[in-house]
């Protein structure tokens, strides 16, 4: 499969200034607790005190005592899950793995989960009311380790859960969820081929997606049974399709209407508060806001999954890799949700190797649902498949990028996950960070530098796209896909590129579900290239609609008019070449009978056949996979074990960027995320399963004065099935930095501590251990 | 509902009115404690009397005595000031270091030590320069150093009628500085792990003739560690006697494992820090005479 | 004939068979064929995969069409972030 891609461009591949810019920097920009309707009530949520516990009985009379409160709601409100699918879904996913986030129903899973809300006349009469709320809990034994969680007596987080991908299907429950393997080649033939053999395992810790903008949404109920709701979320639709499925209310009866967004990295593609809010809606029959605190969002929304990897990984002299073994433990918290699957298919995906061999586990524990974070499951296993690969590198003598461009993937090669690898950026993407020059700086003492490569598969699926055109030929292009990463911006270009017009005459806009058509979420780095090539389309088709236009106001055939910069240009009595010298040295004016403007055409669209439109939709197959390299420097504090980052530098694959200051943008925020994973980030609870540092001052994501400049460097190697080479950008940066930090560290602390964060007091206590180590020997 | 009463006396005698056989009253500086503790229902008062319209308490006095400091004077003021860092530079860092910039323009030494946090950066800066609090309450004025000012996590030495009205720090002597570390894992925005303050007189010779090391978040309160100023003085801050004070900051902290360190790790770090501190402030003695 | 590789959770029900051909040429007739092959292969368990075709990934291929040289992979469906 192969097409024919542009490489010639206008504006795909230009800086021009952001759409959303102005609004966001002046405070204009409408976030989601920023609507606020006349008559509108506050919810708020009722959580639990325990990690695990029967839900004996809800009494609501002291809080609807209180003047003021208006509506409660309880799982009763809400329609017993069964076994249904969730329709629709992108992945398969259980209502009763869903519906117990929004209101636990008759168990509570973990600590802080959402058990009862109230409604009530202002946000402080509804925290009050709901103080006042009795809920009377059974409390039962819980467990939060995944080890222990194992354990044959183990307290059971579901009754009903039996490990999937066993041969036989086990008779007992238990709280392991998934146990696969995936393999090729004779691994134990490929360790005996191997001179050298690494063997180690690496410990990534949950952590949260820390979006700075909690969730929070305004839900309205009209008499008509028709509900509204505006919220920040990554999938509008999605937020239509999980409310309708929850509540029982007819997806047809809900429009969604999504905010401007402050950052989603996956955990906004759920819903928390919506379904909440539209029940206490319904039964009020009031506008109700739900705002979610910080608290609320780090105990009960989704983290992200830690993981346990061992890694088994052995080359020859030469650096031939012969065998890859990973076997990945992750904590899934309360429900079946840990991106365990793309943990387990992709940890060695950058790696032509024939002997692969990878394990996936799964385990329910008593803490909060695990959620997406950004390329779900790679971060964590490409961590442990990096670091592993960096020391036998050491090992062998061999510069760690060399010994990548010796076994990185290239076209044809398969992967252990199957599908064939077609035109891609590794190679290239290893040559540039060899090349830069922060490769090459000088390291003085206790500074060190690591380098890592990853891989992220990137999602198509399903996008539409609307463009309307205004009397001065200007444009409106609506999609349904939230903006977290500069997609106004790209579909902006994108149209602007198709049509040949300047992209300040195309305004882009993210309208609500009854505007545009279906848009699958805002994840997976799809929106640019999915909802982008149903822009193209619709452009396309506009463009043709052009055309006819003007051979109509020319009466002319159609096979006469050509569409050139922006333009309709008639063939009849020169030819196109010769007009487009014309055109170019501007001799040819504005001659109406040569040339008509987009402006032209549009103020005599009534006269042509009525406004000008177009829509398109599209399944998106051209997805194909994104490559990164990081080049991580160091300095270490012997005395005090902090880390500070000297030199960064992230080298990515972008396919074609579209725009290059956003591809960057990209690519230092997902270095930020990483750094933050590797160094600080992590989830502490205590042993009754109370989240300890549930604020940002205790989460510690970087500062701004923590880091340096993040160099990036874009790599464009097209990709193959896309008009203009676009590949999704947005996930695949967060997957190099932990283990270009963590090999950075240990090489300038001299140390092998791979359970992170390598926050101060582990690696004080290792580069101590590592002394006392060296004075024993 | 219960009520919130607000009230912003504008002398000292209405404060002390406002607060006059009040026990479930919080006195309001620049709120950077208090608003964010009431917010996460730590604490609840009935009333909150708002001082920042007392003169005596938005006041800087800077003599031949030393600085009298209004207690709710905030950081930026004193950060902005243009001879108060060079008379107590670590102490201007330690108060520079609390926040963001937006915190600075209401934070302030006094709220700092009142909130006692057992890591509150200005505290061991405070000590370490001598200062001392005067306190107005309804029998008249007391004062008290701060060494002894807090009580314990959260716990005071003031009585519930009782007013910090200001701080004093005395004017130091020829060729003396004072140097704030504290660590923290980040650059900024954080809470210190441990902290250490150290101020020093040295002679024309270099030796060490006068000390005092403080140090906190190791500790229920900052404390003043002589046995690591005795360490310092006498010496040149030869390794030697940097050596022993570092030990006796390590062996003075009585910290508690939690979220942000372990008891190990505070006890070593924080003779780390003593010992910057103290090289800070020698080379700020060195590069001014 | 087109050849087919199943993932290692579709090989629980083939019997451990990693590999095989088919004479279809179509999604529709795959899923038909696979099944008959292989009885315990149902079809919801088929459709629970997306199919990448020579290379491209295809998260819902009900309509797709292929040659009779081509490869196909299902491939377990994966949520992005």
């Amino acid at each position: 499969m192969s097409i024919n891609i542009q490489t010639d461009f206008k504006t795909v591949g230009t800086r021009p200034i952001r759409p959303d810019g102005p609004d966001k920097v002046t405070g204009r920009a409408k976030y989601g607790a920023d609507l606020n309707l006349s008559g509108m009530l506050y919810g708020h949520i009722v959580r639990s005190p325990h990690a695990h516990a029967v839900i004996k009985s809800i009494d609501f009379s002291a809080a609807l005592a209180m003047p003021g409160v208006v509506a409660t709601m309880s799982a009763e409100d809400l329609p017993e899950p069964g076994d249904r699918i969730l329709p629709g879904a992108e992945i398969e996913m259980k209502l009763k793995d869903i519906s117990p986030i929004i209101m636990a129903r008759g168990k509570v899973l973990f600590h802080s989960q959402a058990v009862a809300a109230v409604a009530a006349t202002s946000e402080s009469l509804a925290a009050e009311a709901a103080k006042r709320v009795v809920v009377e809990y059974e409390v039962l034994p819980h467990v939060l380790d995944v080890h222990a969680a194992m354990a044959d007596d183990a307290p059971l987080v579901h009754d009903d859960v039996f490990t999937q991908g066993i041969d036989p299907a086990p008779t007992r429950p238990s709280n392991l969820s998934a146990d696969f393997e995936m393999a090729k080649g004779d691994i134990e033939a490929g360790f005996a081929e191997a001179d050298l053999v690494i063997e180690r395992t690496y410990n990534v810790p949950m952590c949260h997606q820390g979006y700075i903008e909690p969730h929070a949404c305004v839900a309205r109920s009209d008499e008509n049974g028709k509900i509204e709701i505006w919220c920040c979320t990554q999938g509008p639709f999605m937020v239509r399709n999980m409310t309708a499925e929850i509540t029982g209310i007819d997806l047809g009866k809900i429009k969604v209407t999504a905010s401007e967004i402050g950052g989603g990295f996956g955990g906004k593609t759920t819903v928390y508060v919506e379904p909440v809010a539209t029940i206490l809606a319904c039964k009020s029959g009031r506008p109700v806001k739900i705002v979610m605190s910080r608290d609320e969002v780090f105990r009960a929304s989704g983290p992200v999954s830690s993981a346990e990897t061992q890694v088994k990984i052995g080359a020859k002299k030469d650096g031939t890799l012969t065998a890859i073994k990973t076997d990945i433990l992750m904590d899934s918290g309360a429900f079946s949700s840990s991106p365990i699957l793309p943990a387990t298919m992709f940890a060695a995906a950058c790696y032509r190797c024939d002997n692969m061999h990878s394990r996936g586990r799964e385990v329910l524990t008593n803490k909060p649902k695990a959620w997406a974070y950004r390329a779900p499951g790679a971060p964590q296993s490409i961590m442990a498949v990096e670091c592993a690969v960096n020391e036998l590198a050491q090992g062998l003598g061999i510069d760690p990028i060399d010994f990548r461009l010796l076994n990185a993937v290239e076209e044809g090669d398969v992967p252990l996950f199957g599908v064939p690898f077609q035109s891609i950026g590794l190679k290239q993407s290893l040559e540039a960070a060899k090349n830069h020059p922060n490769y090459q700086a000088a390291l003085e003492q206790n500074q060190g530098r690591g380098v890592a490569a990853a891989f992220w598969i990137n999602a198509g699926l399903q996008s539409s796209a609307t463009i309307h055109v205004a009397e001065d030929g200007s444009l409106n292009v609506l999609t349904g896909n939230p903006d977290i990463g500069g997609s106004r911006a790209s579909m902006a270009m994108l149209a602007a590129e198709v049509l040949g017009i300047p992209v300040e005459t195309v305004r882009p806009s993210v309208v609500d579900t009854d505007s545009v058509g279906y848009c699958d979420t805002t994840g997976g780095s799809r929106t640019t290239l999915a909802t982008g090539s149903a822009v193209m389309k619709a452009a396309g088709m506009l463009r043709e609609e052009l055309k006819h236009r003007a051979a109509a106001i020319w009466n002319v055939d159609i096979k006469e008019v050509e569409w050139y910069d922006g333009m309709a240009v008639v063939h009849s009595g020169i030819g196109i070449d010769e007009l487009r010298d014309e055109l170019r040295a501007g001799t040819a004016g504005r001659n109406p009978e040569k040339v008509l403007t987009m402006a032209e055409l549009a103020a005599q669209a009534g006269a042509t056949g009525g406004p000008l439109t177009a829509s398109a939709s599209v399944h998106a197959h051209s997805a194909q996979p994104s490559f990164a390299v990081n080049i991580c420097d160091v300095q270490v504090d012997r005395d005090t074990g902090k880390v500070d980052i000297l030199r960064y530098t992230c080298v990515q694959d972008a396919g074609k960027a579209v725009h290059p200051a956003y591809v960057e943008g990209q690519m230092q925020g997902g270095a930020v995320q990483g750094i933050g994973w590797a160094l600080n980030e992590e989830y502490l609870f205590n042993d009754q399963g109370v989240l300890e540092n549930a604020g940002f001052l205790d989460y510690r994501i970087p500062v701004a004065s923590d880091l340096p400049m993040i160099d990036t460097v874009i790599v464009e190697v097209p990709n193959p099935l896309h008009p203009f080479g676009v590949r999704g950008v947005g996930e695949v940066p967060i997957c190099p930095p932990m283990p270009a930090v963590a090999t950075a560290v240990n090489r300038a602390a001299g140390t092998q501590l791979y359970d992170l964060p390598l926050s101060p007091p582990k690696l004080l206590a290792a580069i101590e251990g590592a002394g006392a180590d060296n004075e024993a020997a | 509902m219960p009520l919130l009463q607000y009230e912003a006396p504008t002398s000292l005698a209405q404060a002390r009115q406002a607060l006059a056989g009040r026990s479930d009253a919080k006195i309001l500086a620049g709120g950077t404690d208090l608003l964010v503790q009431m917010r996460l229902g730590l604490r609840d008062p009935a009333l909150v009397v708002d001082i920042k319209h007392v003169p005596e308490l938005m006041e800087i006095t800077l003599g031949e005595q030393g600085l009298r400091l209004g207690a709710a004077v905030p950081g930026a003021v004193v950060t902005d000031h243009p001879e108060i860092g060079q008379l107590y530079p670590g102490f201007v860092e330690a108060l520079g270091l609390i926040g963001s910039s937006q915190i600075q323009g209401r934070c302030s030494a006094g709220g700092n030590l009142c909130n006692a946090s057992p890591a509150a950066d200005c505290v061991p800066a405070l000590i370490a320069n001598r200062a001392t609090c005067n306190i107005m309450g309804p029998d008249g004025e007391r004062t008290v150093a701060v060494e002894a000012f807090n009580t314990g996590p959260a716990s005071n030495c003031l009585a519930a009628d009782e007013i910090l009205v200001s701080i004093d720090l005395p004017r130091p002597g020829p060729r003396s500085s004072d140097a704030y570390l504290r660590f923290i894992p980040r650059t900024e925005m954080d809470i210190a792990v441990a902290g250490a303050a150290v101020a020093l007189s040295l002679d024309e010779a270099g030796v060490c003739i006068d000390a005092r090391v403080a140090i906190g978040a190791v500790a229920p309160t900052a404390l003043l560690v002589p046995a690591a100023a005795d360490a310092l003085i006498g010496g040149t801050l030869d390794e030697d006697s940097l050596n022993r004070a570092s030990a006796a900051a390590s062996e003075a902290a009585a910290p508690i494992t939690d979220k942000r360190g372990t008891v190990e790790y505070r006890k070593k770090v924080v003779g780390v820090l003593v010992r910057r501190a103290a090289g800070v402030a020698k080379a700020r003695i060195e590069a001014t005479s | 004939m087109a050849k087919v590789i199943f993932p290692s959770d579709l090989q629980a029900f083939t019997g451990d068979t990693a590999e095989v051909e088919v004479t279809s040429v179509n999604y529709r007739d795959l899923v038909a064929e696979l099944s008959g092959r292989y009885p315990a292969l149902t079809e919801e368990a088929i459709r629970k995969h997306a199919l990448a075709i020579d290379g491209m990934i295809i998260h819902n291929p009900f309509l797709e069409a292929f040659n009779s040289d081509s490869e196909l992979v299902f491939f377990a469906k994966i949520a992005g972030g």
